[in-house]
């Protein structure tokens, strides 16, 4: 196991993806701010301001902007195997759809909100069962929210890897119908 | 009509400002995509779970937290940097720039700086100009000593008030002086070739404090007036 194992491992989970992008994006326009700030009234506080907060920020906001970039390209062409905390969110309904989890070992819960009701959970799920496969078949975004209850270990596989699979294998595509059909239908305002 | 009691130089609209200058325009620039930057992150952040296709999602990712930023930098940096070079920024620590700003507007002082005001020999930035050693690092050096003022300022200390004379950190060069007069005819020429029969001493400098063996000021000045100066002036008039 090379020392790098355990940093990809860490930037391929989704949530270390999304806490890079927020970082990027507060920082980015803490930056705009005090840009507008000493622009519209130059005084030396909003120049010291932009030329010590401001410049830094930009400068650290797009380098985590493109660590991001990264990190998103490990997670789709990466290591396959991914671990989640209890009670992490794996990906919320109407996210882009990016990957299919195979449930190693853990237990995770299906939650799916609707217009004007409160958001109940669905299903839950476990070893050996698989999540996230309606999103990539029908290039939709997520029907539902998936969390952790304990701690779980699951393989990922991107989408270009599954829809080949689906397609040229027709055991599996035919299971994997089967398995759809058996799914509460998701309200077709969701796409 | 009321007559304006501030130099013309500062009344009459100058020929050339109509559609603003390069700092002029980097500010606005700068306002126009900060302002871009702060919608299109918003934006996305709202519709990026209901409507928006993930290319787009990403292109406004990549335009808003690293196209429009890094434009931001240079371009603020250029409007910021270039727009503290102008006489109004460094009044703008009131106490302690006041009595320097108001002697070089004042039609009866006789200061040096006064004078190049009166005569417009600087058009624009009459502190910067003499007060910051030309070129690149001559600014850098500025701005490093500007975050020093703001200490002060912040700190309010007795020289951001006003109420302590303002130093110079080291000896005033003769080369910001040199640097607008030595190539003029006048400067060459005037009371009977002075300034070349001392260029030894007008170019020389100590070799113990570096200042120059003879400075400009010690016949053309003073450059401003003192403090002290000051404050008697106001007690005779009170």
């Amino acid at each position: 196991m090379s020392t790098l194992d355990p940093i990809v491992e860490r930037l391929q989970k989704l949530q270390t993806y999304r806490r890079i992008l927020l970082a990027a994006q507060i920082l980015i326009v803490l930056a705009a701010l005090l840009a507008l700030l000493a622009v519209q009234n130059l005084t030396p506080i909003t120049l010291s301001l932009f030329l010590t907060v401001a410049l830094p920020s930009i400068v650290l906001g797009v380098l985590l902007y493109l660590v991001a970039i990264l990190t998103s390209f490990l997670r789709r062409h990466g290591v396959s195997h991914v671990h989640f905390a209890p009670g992490e969110t794996i990906f919320r309904q109407g996210d882009e759809g990016d990957f299919v989890y195979s449930i190693i070992d853990g237990q995770v819960e299906v939650i799916r909100g609707e217009p004007d009701r409160e958001a109940k959970v669905i299903n839950r799920l476990g070893p050996g069962e698989y999540f996230g496969e309606m999103a990539l078949i029908r290039h939709a975004p997520r029907t539902a929210t998936v969390r952790t209850l304990t701690a779980v270990n699951a393989v990922v596989l991107s989408q270009a890897d599954f829809l080949v699979l689906y397609t040229y294998l027709p055991d599996l595509h035919r299971s994997i119908e089967k398995i759809m059909q058996q799914r509460p239908v998701p309200p077709s305002t969701e796409g | 009509m009321e007559q304006s009691s501030a130099p013309i130089g500062l009344t009459l609209e100058k020929p050339f400002e109509g559609r603003g200058g390069a700092v002029e325009w980097a500010g606005s620039l700068t306002t126009a995509l900060g302002v871009l930057i702060l919608i299109i992150i918003i934006f996305t952040a709202f519709f990026e779970r209901r409507h928006l296709r993930p290319s787009i999602v990403s292109s406004l990712r990549f335009t808003s937290l690293c196209v429009l930023p890094l434009l931001i930098l240079f371009l603020g940096s250029f409007s910021t940097l270039e727009g503290s070079k102008r006489t109004e920024f460094c009044h703008s620590c009131h106490s302690a720039m006041d009595l320097y700003v108001d002697d070089m507007q004042d039609k009866e002082s006789t200061t040096l700086a006064a004078m190049h005001y009166k005569k417009r020999l600087i058009q624009t930035d009459e502190c910067y100009s003499c007060h910051a050693d030309y070129g690149v690092w001559g600014t850098a050096d500025a701005k490093g000593r500007g975050l020093i003022h703001l200490y002060y300022w912040v700190t309010n200390s007795a020289t951001a008030r006003g109420e302590q004379q303002i130093k110079l950190y080291s000896s005033y060069q003769n080369s910001l002086c040199l640097y607008c007069h030595s190539g003029s005819q006048s400067f060459l020429e005037s009371g009977k070739q002075v300034h070349r029969k001392f260029a030894d001493a007008l170019l020389g400098k100590k070799a113990n404090t570096g200042a120059p063996i003879m400075a400009c000021g010690t016949c053309h000045g003073p450059a401003h007036p003192k403090l002290a100066d000051k404050k008697s002036q106001q007690s005779n008039a009170q």
